[in-house]
Parts: C-alpha cells; structure tokens; sequence
C-alpha cells in the first residue's frame, strides 16, 4: 500500500466513523413519543427532555403546575398522572442514556434543581459571556426557548452550539 | 391532458375544496354550539364589544407576569403571540386561525388557567361567551 492510498483510506476511516457515530456523540435524548407529554408540556414551550432533571424536580414541578413558574399550566388528573409517570422514569438520576448520566453530572448530593435553567449542566454550558450576545442576536426572550438557538432541539439534537 | 384526465383532474379539486368547506362548516358549528351553550348560561344576549374590552382591560388580580390577555397574545386579536417561554402562539381571531374554538375540552381548559392567571378567578359563562363571540367576529 502506498502512502497515498493509505492516507486516503485512513481518511475515508475517519470520515466513515465521524458520519456514523456523529449523531451518537452529539447530546441526543431520545425523542418524545408519549402523545400525552407532546402536547400537554408542547403546549407553551417545547417538551423538555425528562432526562434533564432529577426525579425529585420533575416531582416538584409537576406537583404543582398551578404555580408554574408564575403561571397556571394545571392539568386534568388523568393527563398528569401520565406525565409524573414519564418524567419520574426518564429522570437523570433514573434513566440510563447518555443524555441523562450528563445532566446528572455536576448535581451536589441531594441537590433538585427548580428548573432546567438552574440545573449544573445548564449552567455550565451557557456561562460564557457569548452568550449574552447570542441570546441577544437570536431575540431569545426566554432561557426556555431552547429552539431560539438549537434549531434541532425538539428531535433531542443540541450538539449544534 | 387527455379529455378523461381533465376531468379527473377537475373533480379531484372540485372534491378536495368541497372537504375543505365542509370541514370549515362543521368547525363554525362546533364553535356556535360552544357559544350558544355559554349564551344560555349566562342568560343575557353576548357581546363582541365586551369581549374585546376583556381581552384589552388590565383589571389586575391575576399573577404579576400576565396583567392582561394581551401580554402573551399580542395587541389585538389578529397579532401573533408569545407565551412567557418564547414559543409563537397562533391569533386568536378565528379568520386568521379557523381551528380556534372548535374543541371543547381545550375551550375549557384555556379559559381555566388564563383567567386565574389574568384576573386570579374563574371567568364568568357571560365573559367566556363574550370573549368567543369578540374573536368569531375577527
């Protein structure tokens, strides 16, 4: 083998693996299906991913959506058991994914975030001052927008930052 | 086109419209039934005016983030809205969005949590048939 065609295959290798395992290393969730949690949460903002929180934070939440962060979002007993059931099995510090093991990352022992936005992850990942300046360019008047910059963020795709 | 094909053709609009129109025909009368059930519980004749002034007014009472329907829905009926996390809400006019109203369960749900979040109490059948007669009309 030459040394071309071995740089050439290499590259072909790399390139293979980069396209193939690309969506892997991004920070996917896996993708809502539940017809109950898409609407019902879709509704004012996009479905958060349930992997973004520990159990007890989904617990606090959605125990008391007549307060929801300043507004009345109750829901109808039936719906609502639902969606606890969902969260609580896809929390960060229950589900399994990728996605959830890094949201858990960084919780102190006992810590239950009170939002997404208050979360380590959260936290660390948009604390650089870019920020403030994209938050402004994208007209991002909310930090639960997540769409505002991540274009891909309801298909669970936020590796695009 | 073949004289057969044209006719296909041409039927296929003419049944594909047809669907339309009858779909809009059955969403004008879910909503009127909706509106006339709320006509009958308040018990005195609906009015577009008065629904307008509500969904204008800044009566307070309501959590501090929503003072008015229009905080989140834009200035008027036709404006295209924002819920406090960002996302676009659709105008509540029904000629600029025809599937406004068209569901009961959602009709009651919405006026729910809106009006404790914009007055901090239920909202009366009058101002609910007011409220939906105003945004038929636009």
């Amino acid at each position: 083998m030459t040394k071309s065609t071995l740089l050439i295959t290499a590259s072909a290798v790399i390139l293979a693996t980069a396209t193939a395992y690309g969506p892997a290393m991004a920070e996917s969730f896996p993708p809502i299906k539940n017809s109950t949690v898409k609407t019902e949460c879709g509704e004012c903002h996009m479905a958060f991913f349930a992997e973004m929180l520990p159990r007890q934070s989904w617990l606090n939440i959605l125990n008391d959506l007549s307060n929801h962060f300043g507004e009345d979002a109750s829901i109808a007993p039936d719906p609502l058991k639902e969606i606890i059931a969902f969260h609580t099995s896809r929390a960060s510090d229950v589900s399994k994914t990728r996605g959830a093991r890094k949201w858990r990352k960084g919780l102190k022992k006992g810590q239950v975030p009170e939002r997404i936005t208050t979360a380590p992850r959260f936290i660390r990942k948009h604390k650089d001052k870019d920020f403030k300046w994209m938050w402004k360019k994208y007209k991002v008047t909310s930090k639960a927008d997540c769409v505002a910059c991540h274009k891909m963020a309801n298909k669970g795709l936020f590796d695009d930052d | 086109m073949k004289p057969h094909n044209k006719t296909i053709a041409i039927a296929s609009i003419v049944i594909l419209f047809g669907g339309i129109s009858s779909s809009m025909v059955a969403a004008n009368s879910t909503r009127n039934a909706i509106i006339k059930d709320f006509a009958s519980q308040a018990g005195v004749p609906l009015s577009a005016d008065r629904g307008k002034a509500l969904f204008e007014s800044r009566a307070g009472g309501g959590k501090p983030d929503t003072p008015s329907c229009t905080t989140c829905h834009g200035a008027s009926a036709m404006s295209t809205g924002k819920t406090r996390a960002g996302k676009q809400i659709e105008p509540m006019a029904v000629s600029k969005t025809p599937v406004r109203f068209t569901e009961l369960k959602k009709v009651k749900k919405w006026f729910r949590r809106n009006c404790k979040s914009v007055l901090g109490r239920e909202c009366t059948p009058q101002e609910k048939g007011d409220f939906l007669t105003f945004m038929s009309s636009q």
